[in-house]
């Protein structure tokens, strides 16, 4: 405990018995301590005077009619203050209104778009990818709204990595093998085993 | 004549609609919301508006009050808060309107205490108070003006004991220094 600490509590009262005459001893032997000791003292002493102070009664006496004045006094209609709340109301709803719109014209170009490019095969999508990838702005469909790689996204959904696919990326075929999990690797081994070009190689 | 006193009787008298009985209760306890807000925002115009809001809660409010505590306690905690509001809501118009971070010296009514000397002494102190951070002040005007033990302002504040403890010991301290820079 610090002096300063043992000091505050001395003064409110948490000291233990022991700890207290132990202060008061050295109180005793120290002048540095009694010194501390009195400027904090002083702290009390004047908190203490002026919480005894009263407040002046003319003061007092006021504030209950002025609290009744202004309970008691009909309310105005101010049409100043009614007008910049129905000013205020109105932009918020156009505000609102302009959001939810831009929101939902989003959401309904998005789902064209999600069923225009499910109605897609593979080469389809392969060509209008490398459409968007060479920055040619081909077709109507392409949204305002929807930045391009959310296009590119949604044209790329259940797209196969293929030859095809890796030339539209310029991706070289070893980049794609060691993209592969060691379960796609599994996957794609039992299917060249089964497929008809390692028996036409074979032969 | 029967002159009810007790808070009890006074309320219950009011929400049967007597006003007189909630005038009653104003006048008893309006001196004490001053003081609390007048040494927590250093005040006399912003202390003067929290008194009046807080007559206003009481009026509408009272209904609401069911006795789970003295009823000085259910006003102590309106006008705490209330005052914690309004120093939040300085603070944030200082912010923007780029005024200095000076704290103007206003008494507002000059002779809220009649006696000279006193109000001196007071104004010094307010001063002081006014320097310490809020958490600090709060725990020094509750213990040493409110008198309040550190389990009531815990249940109050919802601020544990040793939190308390420690921003008070830190208000005594600071509190001491600035009395010692300006020659008490």
């Amino acid at each position: 405990m610090t002096t300063d600490e043992r000091i505050v509590k001395y003064i409110e009262n948490e000291l233990s018995p022991q700890e207290r005459n132990a202060f008061e001893v050295d109180m005793n032997n120290s002048v540095e301590l009694r010194e501390e000791f009195e400027k904090y003292l002083k702290v009390y002493v004047e908190t203490n005077e002026i919480k005894k102070l009263k407040l002046n009664p003319l003061y007092l006496a006021s504030v209950l009619p002025e609290f009744r004045d202004k309970f008691d006094a009909p309310k105005t209609f101010s049409v100043k203050r009614n007008l910049g709340y129905a000013f205020g109301a109105m932009l918020v709803f156009i505000l609102s209104i302009v959001v939810l719109k831009n929101f939902f014209n989003a959401k309904t170009e998005l789902t064209d778009l999600q069923e225009f490019t499910q109605s897609l095969n593979e080469n389809q999508r392969i060509e209008l990818l490398k459409n968007l990838n060479g920055d040619q702005v081909v077709f109507e469909i392409i949204s305002d709204s929807l930045y391009k790689p959310e296009l590119i996204s949604l044209f790329e959904t259940n797209l196969k990595v293929n030859n095809e696919v890796a030339e539209t990326y310029d991706i070289e075929y070893h980049e794609i093998i060691s993209g592969l999990s060691k379960d796609e690797v599994d996957v794609i081994y039992k299917e060249i085993l089964n497929s008809d070009l390692l028996k036409k190689d074979a032969l | 004549m029967n002159v009810k006193t007790d808070d009890y009787e006074l309320i219950q008298d009011f929400l049967s609609g007597n006003e007189q009985s909630f005038n009653i209760l104003a006048r008893k306890y309006q001196e004490r919301i001053y003081w609390h807000a007048r040494r927590m925002l250093g005040d006399h115009d912003d202390a003067h508006e929290i008194v009046q809001q807080v007559l206003l809660v009481m009026h509408s409010k009272l209904n609401t009050f069911n006795f789970s505590s003295a009823l000085y306690t259910w006003i102590y905690k309106i006008t705490a808060t209330r005052s914690l509001n309004l120093i939040k809501k300085k603070k944030l118009t200082r912010l923007f309107t780029f005024n200095s971070d000076e704290i103007v010296e206003n008494s507002g009514y000059e002779n809220i205490i009649e006696d000279i000397e006193a109000r001196e002494r007071f104004i010094k102190m307010e001063k002081h108070l006014n320097s310490l951070p809020v958490k600090q002040r709060q725990v020094f005007v509750m213990r040493n003006y409110d008198d309040f033990s550190y389990e009531e302002i815990s249940n109050m504040t919802g601020k544990s004991i040793g939190t308390l403890k420690a921003n008070y010991f830190h208000a005594f301290r600071k509190m001491k220094e600035l009395m010692e820079k300006n020659d008490y």
